[in-house]
């Protein structure tokens, strides 16, 4: 029986191939822009990159149906990439081990104090303030310890998604516990403490 | 071919989404606190309800 439309064999894209292929290009890209000095990429850009590629190469097979290896690669990158993001291996502060900061001046409370794993202890016994201070300090999976001037008004902001947080003597444990309050009249800095996994103490 | 898969494309879209957030965030435009953790439940959930949303949308027209 004669068919009435005549029609060859189905050609469908081998996704696998786009994927390498589009990579590649990406990469190659990124490599010319940085012998070209366009940009200096750092390694916490990698894998935001990496997943932004996939996620066009993702919406692109979408046109061709389901693709449950991509969704589920982006899925695991995803969570790669916000893990890295939350504990700042590359950052100033950042990285793992021991740190110890003690602050004397405002000017060195620009920048958040951020360390991925380990303790770091932060002295602002001898700070000289002028005005209101915010000392914004983070440590993904360890101890943040910081001591403050015994005379010192403050305001506390302090929270650890697994563990304690620990405020003059006061603590307080669990998964999410945050903790806000004012310690004296008219607090003259302001402590924005946080953790992933660990503890948070503020002492004099 | 199959057709277009919107549930595929959506996770595309919000793997880049997700990646130019991070991405920004690693040159200090935002930054990503262990506090901001606590958005991750709400959101999560909202993720798999829109999943499943869209699998019952492709199974419903499927059947048809």
């Amino acid at each position: 029986m004669a068919l009435a439309h005549e029609t060859g064999p189905v050609v469908r894209p081998t996704w696998s191939r786009a994927i390498v292929g589009g990579g590649l290009i990406v990469a190659g890209v990124l490599w010319m822009m940085l012998r070209l000095e366009v940009f200096d990429l750092s390694a916490g850009l990698v894998l935001p990159f990496v997943l932004v590629g996939l996620g066009i190469v993702t919406m692109v097979a979408a046109v061709d149906g389901h693709h449950p290896g991509l969704v589920a690669l982006g899925i695991v990158i995803s969570i790669v990439a916000l893990i890295g993001a939350m504990l700042p291996l590359g950052g100033i502060n950042g990285g793992i081990g021991e740190r110890r900061f003690a602050i004397a001046a405002m000017s060195d409370l620009s920048e958040p104090y951020r360390l991925a794993i380990g303790e770091m202890r932060i002295d602002l016994s001898d700070l000289e303030v002028a005005g209101v201070a915010t000392l914004e300090a983070d440590v993904g999976l360890g101890q943040l310890v910081v001591i403050v001037p015994p005379s010192m008004a403050v305001e506390v902001i302090a929270d650890s998604q697994i563990g304690e947080v620990k405020v003059f003597g006061s603590a307080t444990s669990g998964v999410g516990v945050e903790r806000e309050e004012t310690i004296g009249i008219e607090p003259t800095i302001r402590l924005d403490l946080s953790t992933v996994i660990g503890s948070v103490e503020v002492r004099r | 071919m199959r057709g277009f898969d919107v549930g595929t494309f959506a996770w595309g879209l919000g793997f880049a989404l997700f990646g130019t957030a991070l991405a920004l965030e690693a040159v200090d435009v935002w930054t990503l606190r262990a506090a901001d953790l606590r958005y991750a439940g709400p959101v999560l959930v909202i993720v798999i309800g829109l999943g499943l949303v869209a699998r019952s949308l492709r199974t419903g027209r499927a059947e048809r």
